[in-house]
C-alpha cells in the first residue's frame, strides 16, 4: 500500500463520509415528512387501530298529534349481531345462529357479506327477536364468539294502522342512502325514516349516535376504555307534535266500510295545518320494521287495493262538479257572468253545440243564476261559462289554485296532477285537430283530462274559504327537545295571497257552497248531516271513471261564515254522492264536537294559542291567521 | 469513541426496556450481552494489532466452519441459530460480518495489490461469497446480501475507481430492473456506455455484460422457483402489514412522540418485531422526530469517527479494517431504517447497537473494540 497516493485516503474517506451522511440526511427527511406532513393521516391509522367504537343508538323521537296524543312511541327489542372480526369465517358459528333464529344460513351470509364499512362495526342479523329465542342464544354463549345481543329501541304505534301513509316507517339503510349521506354518521345496518313524517323530519326524530372507545390490541382483545377518549353520550331525538287529529283521522278512516277505497283530508283553511290526512286501505307499520321479507313487499305490491298508495296525495281524480268553483271565478273575472247572467236554460234534450248535444245530469234546471247554478250543479250552465271564457283563461285560473302542481306538503310522494293547455291538445290529438270549445266544454264541468289530488281539492277548497290565500298545507307542527323540553316551531311556508280574485265574488261562491248543502235544491241536501247551529258550505262531485263506478266527491268548509276547517273526501267508485256521507258526516260531526267543548275557535288556533316557550314564531304565525281572517 | 460506545450501550438498554412490557426478561438478556460486549472491548483493546493480522484467516474459517455446520446439523427457527441446552442462542451468521471485514482487510493488505488485475477484487468478493452462500442456504436473504455490501467500501478505500465499483453492483441492478424489460434494457445500455467509456478489457467486459444478460434472463426464472415465503417476503414491500404498521408507527409518532412507553403501535403489539428488526420504529413512535434526529445523529457520530480513526490509523490493514466496519454500520443502519420507513424491502437486518439479539450485539461491539484497538495503536505499522 505504500505506493498509493497520501492524499487519496482522506478523499476517499470524505466522499465516503459524504456518502453516508447524504442517505442518513434523507432518511431522516423521510421520517420528517411521515412524522410532520402525514402525521394526522397515519395518527388516524394509529387510532383506528386500537380503538373500537361502541356505538348506542339514539332513542328516536316521539310522534304527538296537536292534542298531546302520542301516535309514535318506543319500546326496547333485542337484536342480534355478528361482528365479522370475531367469527373469522367460522361455519359452525353461523350455522348454530341460524338454527336458534330459526333462518337459512344463506341469510347470515348475506348479511355478512352485504356489510359496508369498518370490519370491526357489528352487523344485525335479525331484530326484534322473541324473548325465548334470546334466552337459548345467551345460554349458548360460548359457542358463538362475536354474536352479541343488543338493546334497541323500536317503533310502537298506539294506533295501530291509523294514519300509516303519512307517519311512514323506518327500514334498513340502504347502500344509495349511505353515499349520500356520507358525514351524517350513518352506518350499514341503520334505521332511517321512509316514506312520511319518519323521512322528512329524519334529522330532528333521529337523535345522535353515542359513541364509547375501547382499546384493543394486535389480536383485537380488549384491554379496556381508551383512557384518552371521552364517552360520548346517545342524545335522544326530538319530539315530533303534528297537526293531525288522531282520533279524528282514526274516525275517518274507519268511516270507509271494508271494500272501499278513499281519501279524506282535513285542513285548517287559514294556514293549511292538516288535522286528518287518510288513506283507506291502509298498511301496518309494523310489517316494515327491519329487514321487510320479500313475501311480505310483494303481498302489499300487488295487492288490487294497493294500501301503500297514499290516495290523498297521490291519488289522481277527475275533480268532476266540485271544479265549477273555479269556473264561476274564472267566469267573473273574464267578465263573462255577473250576478244576474243567465244563459240557454237546461232542459230535456241537453245543449247543442256545433254538431254535438250536451247533456246535464239532471235535465231539468232551466234557467238559473250562478248561485242557483252552483247549487244545484248545472252542466248545461258551466258548459256555456267555460265555452265563453275559453281554454287559456280557464287554465289560468286552475294554476292559479295550485291544480297541475303539488301543494308543497311537508312529506314526500305528492303528485303534480295535471291541467290541459294548447300545447297538451297540439301534442296529444295534433294541431288543428282540435276543437278549443269542445275541449273546454268538458273542462268547466271539471271532466276531461283534468287530474287532481284530494289534497290540491282542499287546498282550492281552502283558498275560497279563506277569501283567496293559497295555503300550503302541512303536518308537522313544531320539535320539542327531550333534554329541555324546549318547543321550537317549524317553519311553514307563508299562504300566497292571488290577489286577482274579487273577496264579494268569493262571498258569491261561498253562498252557492252554502246552498248547495242547506238550499232547497241543493245537490247535498240529503247527504249531508246536521249539527245544529253549524252552516256548512260545500260542493259535490261525480267523477267520470272509465275503468268502473264513478268517484264520488265532496269538498267543504265551515263554519260558513267563519271558515275554520275544510274537510274533502274522495271515494273511489262510490258512484253518487250518497257514498261520501259516512266519512263526510263522522268528519264534520268532530269539528262540530270541538265546536260544542267549546276548546276555542278551531284546533289549530288552539294549539298555537298554547303557550309554548318559543312563541316570537307562533306571533308571526299569529299575524299570519289574523291576516287570513280579516283577507 | 468510547464515549460514543457507551451511548450505544445505554440505547441498547433503553431500548429494550422499552419493550419491557411486552417481552419482561429480554432487556435484562440484552444487558447481559451488552456487558459481554464491554468485556470484549476491553479484550479487544488488549490485543496488539498483529493478533487480528495473524487471526483473521483463521476466524474467518472458524465461523464459515459454523455456519457450516449449521446447515448439516439444522438450528432453531428456520436454521439461524445454534440452540444450545441452556437456552442460549448464537447465530453464527452475526460473527461472519465481523471475520469477513477481518479476512478481506488482511488479503487487501497483505501484498501489493492491483485493481487493474481482475483477480485482485474478484477475490475479496469470492471471500464474501462464501458466507453469501451459506447463509443464503440457511434461508436468510436479507443477511447473505449483506455480504456482497460490506466489502465494496473496502475496495473503495482501496482504492478501486467508483465506476468498477459500478461494475460490480450491476448484477444487483439487472436483478432489480429485470421484471421490467424497458428499464432493464435502459440498465443495459448505460452498462455498455460505462464499459466503452472505460476501455475496460474485452475478456473483462464481455463477462460483465454476459453476466449481466444472463441474470436479466434467469432472475424472473429464479423467481418463479423461490419459496412462496421468501416470495412474500420480498413482494408484500411497500405494502404489506409489517410495512403499514411500521409506517403508521413512525408517523403517528409525531415532533415529539407519544411518550416514553405511551407507544400504541408498540404496547399493543400492532407493529412485529418490535424489539429486534423495527426497534427504531418504537423510538420514532415514542420519542418523535426529536428522538430520531438524537438516533441519527449519533450513528452520524460513530461513522465520522470511524472515517477520521480509519485516516488516522498509519497501517494500510488497520486502516482497511476500520473502512469495512464503517461499512458494516451504515449497511445495516440503512437497510433497517430503510425497511422501518417503508422505503425497502423486509431483510430482517438488526439495527446496530440497538436491536434485540445477543451474537448481533456482541458482534458490534467486538468490532468497535478492534476499531478501539487499532486506533490505540495507531503509531504502530
Amino acid at each position: 500500500m505504500i505506493g498509493a497516493d497520501s492524499k487519496a485516503v482522506p478523499r476517499r474517506a470524505t466522499l465516503l463520509l459524504a456518502g453516508y451522511g447524504l442517505v442518513l440526511l434523507f432518511l431522516f427527511l423521510r421520517v420528517g415528512h411521515l412524522q410532520i406532513a402525514r402525521h394526522d393521516f397515519l395518527s388516524t391509522l394509529s387510532d383506528q387501530n386500537r380503538l373500537r367504537p361502541a356505538v348506542e343508538q339514539p332513542v328516536r323521537g316521539r310522534i304527538y298529534d296537536r292534542h298531546e296524543l302520542l301516535i309514535v312511541d318506543n319500546r326496547s327489542s333485542w337484536t342480534v349481531t355478528v361482528s365479522p372480526q370475531d367469527y373469522r369465517d367460522d361455519d359452525t358459528v353461523i350455522t348454530n345462529l341460524a338454527a336458534i333464529l330459526g333462518i337459512p344460513v344463506t341469510r347470515i351470509e348475506d348479511r355478512l357479506s352485504q356489510r359496508r364499512g369498518h370490519l370491526y362495526t357489528p352487523v344485525p342479523i335479525a331484530r326484534d327477536v322473541p324473548f325465548d329465542v334470546v334466552a337459548r342464544l345467551s345460554e349458548r354463549r360460548p359457542e358463538l364468539p362475536g354474536v352479541t345481543i343488543q338493546m334497541e329501541p323500536r317503533r310502537r304505534y298506539p294506533y295501530g294502522m291509523t294514519a300509516a301513509h303519512i307517519l311512514g316507517y323506518l327500514r334498513e339503510i340502504n347502500d344509495d342512502e349511505l353515499a349520500s349521506s356520507q358525514g351524517e354518521g350513518y352506518i350499514f345496518g341503520d334505521l332511517v325514516g321512509k316514506e312520511g313524517l319518519e323521512r322528512s323530519r329524519e334529522k330532528e326524530l333521529k337523535g345522535s349516535k353515542g359513541v364509547r372507545y375501547l382499546e384493543v390490541d394486535a389480536r383485537g382483545r380488549t384491554i379496556g376504555p381508551a383512557a384518552d377518549r371521552s364517552v360520548q353520550p346517545a342524545i335522544q331525538g326530538s319530539d315530533l307534535i303534528t297537526t293531525l287529529d288522531i282520533e279524528l283521522q282514526q274516525t275517518a278512516e274507519a268511516a270507509f266500510h271494508d271494500t272501499s277505497r278513499g281519501a279524506v283530508v282535513a285542513m285548517d283553511p287559514r294556514d293549511g295545518a292538516l288535522l286528518v290526512l287518510a288513506s283507506v286501505p291502509s298498511f301496518d307499520p309494523r310489517d316494515f320494521s327491519g329487514v321487510l321479507d320479500a313475501a311480505m313487499w310483494d303481498s302489499l305490491n300487488s295487492n288490487e287495493r294497493k294500501p301503500l298508495i297514499n290516495r290523498a296525495v297521490a291519488g289522481l281524480y277527475p275533480p268532476a262538479s266540485a271544479f265549477k268553483v273555479v269556473t264561476t271565478l274564472a267566469g267573473f273575472d273574464q267578465e263573462v257572468i255577473d250576478l244576474t247572467t243567465t244563459f240557454d236554460p237546461c232542459v230535456p234534450g241537453g245543449w247543442p253545440l256545433g254538431n254535438r248535444t250536451f247533456h246535464c245530469w239532471n235535465e231539468t234546471h232551466g234557467r238559473t243564476t250562478i248561485v242557483e247554478a252552483i247549487e244545484q250543479s248545472c252542466d248545461v250552465f258551466f258548459y256555456q261559462v267555460g265555452v265563453e271564457v275559453g281554454l287559456r283563461p280557464l287554465h289560468r285560473m286552475a294554476r292559479a289554485f295550485g291544480l297541475g302542481e303539488v301543494t308543497g306538503l311537508d312529506i314526500a310522494g305528492e303528485v303534480a296532477g295535471s291541467f290541459p293547455d294548447a300545447a297538451y291538445y297540439d301534442r296529444t290529438i295534433g294541431p288543428g285537430q282540435w276543437v278549443e270549445k269542445g275541449q273546454v266544454i268538458n273542462l268547466a264541468i271539471g271532466q276531461g283530462e283534468i287530474l287532481v289530488t284530494p289534497l290540491q281539492m282542499a287546498r282550492l277548497t281552502a283558498a275560497v274559504a279563506n277569501n283567496g290565500f293559497l295555503v300550503t298545507p302541512y303536518l308537522a307542527e313544531a320539535t320539542r327537545r327531550r333534554e329541555d323540553g324546549e318547543t321550537m316551531l317549524i317553519e311553514q311556508t307563508p299562504p300566497r295571497h292571488m290577489s286577482a280574485l274579487d273577496p264579494e265574488i268569493l262571498a258569491v261562491v261561498r253562498e252557492g257552497m252554502v246552498r248547495v248543502v242547506h238550499g232547497e235544491n241543493g245537490t247535498a241536501k240529503n247527504v249531508a248531516w246536521r249539527v245544529p247551529g253549524l252552516q256548512v258550505a260545500g260542493k259535490t262531485g261525480t267523477g267520470q271513471n272509465p275503468h268502473g263506478d264513478n268517484h264520488a266527491w265532496f269538498t267543504c268548509f265551515a263554519p260558513a261564515d267563519d271558515p275554520q276547517i275544510v274537510v274533502t273526501v274522495l271515494v273511489e267508485n262510490g258512484g253518487g254522492g250518497s257514498a261520501v256521507a259516512a266519512p263526510m258526516r263522522a268528519s264534520t260531526a268532530e269539528t262540530g264536537r270541538g265546536k260544542s267543548t267549546g276548546a276555542g275557535r278551531g284546533d289549530t288556533a288552539r294549539f298555537r294559542s298554547r303557550p309554548l316557550p318559543v312563541h316570537a314564531g307562533a306571533g308571526g304565525s299569529r299575524d299570519r291567521l289574523r291576516l287570513l281572517r280579516h283577507g | 469513541m468510547l464515549g460514543l460506545v457507551a451511548v450505544g450501550i445505554v440505547f441498547v438498554y433503553s431500548a429494550t426496556v422499552e419493550n419491557a412490557q411486552v417481552v419482561a426478561p429480554l432487556h435484562t438478556r440484552q444487558a447481559i450481552w451488552a456487558l459481554a460486549g464491554l468485556v470484549a472491548i476491553v479484550v479487544a483493546t488488549r490485543l496488539p494489532q498483529q493478533f487480528f493480522y495473524g487471526a483473521a484467516y483463521i476466524f474467518f474459517a472458524i465461523v464459515m466452519l459454523a455456519l457450516l455446520a449449521l446447515l448439516v446439523v439444522g438450528g432453531g427457527e428456520g436454521g439461524r441459530w445454534f440452540v444450545f441446552s441452556s437456552g442460549v442462542r448464537i447465530q453464527p451468521s452475526e460473527p461472519a460480518k465481523l471475520v469477513l471485514v477481518l479476512a478481506v482487510a488482511r488479503y487487501l493488505s497483505g501484498r501489493l495489490v492491483d485493481f487493474r488485475r481482475a483477480r485482485d477484487y474478484l477475490i475479496p468478493l469470492g471471500l464474501a461469497f462464501i458466507p453469501f452462500a451459506l447463509v443464503m442456504r440457511q434461508p436468510d436473504l436479507g443477511t447473505a446480501m449483506i455480504f456482497p455490501v460490506i466489502i465494496v467500501p473496502m475496495l473503495y478505500w482501496k482504492g478501486l475507481p467508483l465506476w468498477v465499483i459500478f461494475l460490480l453492483c450491476t448484477p444487483i441492478l439487472s436483478v432489480v430492473t429485470a421484471f421490467n424489460p424497458l428499464i432493464w434494457g435502459a440498465a443495459m445500455i448505460i452498462i455498455g456506455l460505462v464499459v466503452w467509456r472505460k476501455r475496460v478489457k474485452p475478456s473483462l467486459a464481455m463477462l460483465v455484460i454476459i453476466l449481466n444478460i444472463g441474470l436479466g434472463v434467469l432472475t424472473p426464472v429464479i423467481w418463479d422457483n423461490l419459496h412462496e415465503y421468501q416470495r412474500n417476503r420480498i413482494s408484500t414491500f411497500g405494502a404489506g402489514y409489517q410495512i403499514i404498521q411500521s409506517t403508521v408507527a413512525v408517523g403517528s409518532g409525531g415532533l415529539t412522540g407519544k411518550g416514553y412507553l405511551q407507544g400504541t403501535q408498540t404496547k399493543l403489539n400492532f407493529l412485529p418485531d418490535q424489539h429486534t428488526d423495527f426497534i427504531f420504529s418504537v423510538i420514532a413512535e415514542e420519542t418523535g422526530l426529536l428522538g430520531v434526529l438524537i438516533v441519527l445523529l449519533l450513528f452520524a457520530g460513530l461513522l465520522h469517527r470511524t472515517l477520521k480513526a480509519a485516516i488516522e490509523v498509519r497501517n494500510p490493514f488497520a486502516g482497511l479494517i476500520i473502512a469495512g466496519a464503517s461499512g458494516v454500520f451504515f449497511a445495516h443502519i440503512m437497510i433497517n431504517i430503510g425497511m422501518s420507513l417503508g422505503l425497502l424491502p423486509i431483510t430482517g437486518l438488526p439495527l446496530p447497537f440497538i436491536s434485540y439479539g445477543g451474537s448481533h450485539l456482541l458482534s458490534m461491539m467486538g468490532l468497535a473494540g478492534i476499531i478501539l484497538s487499532l486506533r490505540m495503536r495507531w503509531m504502530e505499522y
